[in-house]
């Protein structure tokens, strides 16, 4: 499986805009990580791994709840813009 | 040549052993101590010594040299013939000139000249084929059980922990950014970043928890309060199904949800 920029920019982009969960974006990122733990995901281009292996890891558990209110995630949108513009990437 | 004043003696001989070694030096704490013993290796076998003295000069001669000694024959030939034939020495049958005694070719007592070396030949290649053959067999016996006891440097002990270091240096990186430790009982735990909750001072992160003897991993969240104490854990299934476990802050479970 193959994983480049635009696959991820996309998916965050779709959060950003509602159409994608936060639950299907925690699976998603732990499907990758799947792929990555047996050896077959990669990542293009190849210098990108590390930044792309950051925004993966990030939706990755996207969805825990607070414990205080269980109806409010420990991230939201406005933490996944930060981060985003953190890594050099303004999809505001 | 002179063969007529030769003067034969001959040595024949051949030593060999086994060099041990010292028990633990090479084999670790649990290998088997036997196995160098019998090590090929280290068999040594000399037959340096194995020679002929031939009026005076030392001919030192390897195995084919002495094999072929057919060139003897006709020096002591000629001797005997030369005795016999009235050269005033005592040499009636059955009686053995001093000289031809110590010489590799006798007469037995009908008078007829045979070859000492010939048995000792048959002897030494008798000693040679039993003592490979039992080098080779003493190997296999030797080996076989020590591959099985060993545990500290056999290929694929090596090989296996080439593997999980590999494994270990692959996890540090991908899911401990935020450190990692070794549990007593030999498993690894790689701890992600923590960030901070959106509204509290609650923060969490994704734990990795690695068994290196099975190769088996589990994950899950974590949220900590600000003292650091876990308040909730939710374990990663695999299944999409998504519980929470809850805690206080002193650790006491709470219950799920």
């Amino acid at each position: 499986m193959v994983v480049n920029r635009d696959i991820v920019i996309k998916v965050y982009q779709s959060i950003l805009e509602g159409t994608l969960s936060y639950a299907s974006a925690d699976r998603w990122a732990w499907n990758l990580m799947q792929e990555s733990d047996k050896g077959s995901l990669l990542f293009e281009p190849p210098d990108d791994e590390g930044m792309l292996w950051e925004l993966i890891q990030y939706l990755y558990g996207i969805d825990v709840p607070d414990v205080d209110d269980r109806n409010l995630t420990a991230r939201d949108n406005t933490d996944l813009i930060r981060f985003l513009k953190s890594k050099g990437i303004d999809l505001s | 040549m002179n063969y007529h004043n030769s003067h034969f003696s001959s040595s024949y001989g051949f030593s060999f052993g086994f060099t041990p070694g010292a028990i633990g030096t090479k084999t670790g704490l649990y290998g088997n101590p036997f196995k160098l013993k019998i090590r090929l290796p280290r068999f040594s076998f000399s037959m340096d010594h194995l020679g002929y003295e031939y009026t005076g000069n030392r001919m030192d001669s390897g195995f084919p040299e002495m094999a072929d000694i057919s060139w003897i024959h006709r020096p002591i030939d000629d001797i005997y013939g030369t005795v016999n034939s009235g050269s005033g020495a005592d040499v009636s049958r059955g009686a053995v000139p001093d000289y031809l005694r110590r010489c590799g070719m006798c007469h037995n007592p009908e008078g007829q000249y045979y070859d000492q070396f010939e048995g000792w030949r048959k002897a030494f290649w008798m000693n040679v084929v039993g003592i490979m053959g039992a080098a080779v067999i003493g190997l296999m016996f030797a080996t076989l059980p020590a591959k099985a006891v060993r545990t500290g440097t056999s290929a694929a002990r090596l090989s296996s922990n080439g593997y999980k270091l590999n494994r270990h240096l692959y996890q540090l990186e991908k899911y401990g950014s935020g450190g990692f430790r070794t549990l007593q009982n030999g498993r690894f735990r790689y701890y992600g970043r923590s960030t901070l909750n959106r509204g509290n001072q609650n923060s969490f992160r994704m734990v990795r928890e690695w068994n290196p003897y099975n190769g088996y991993t589990r994950n899950w969240f974590e949220t900590l309060n600000p003292n650091g104490s876990v308040i909730q854990v939710r374990p990663e299934f695999g299944t999409g199904m998504k519980t929470h476990y809850l805690f206080d802050d002193f650790g006491r479970y709470l219950g799920t949800w």
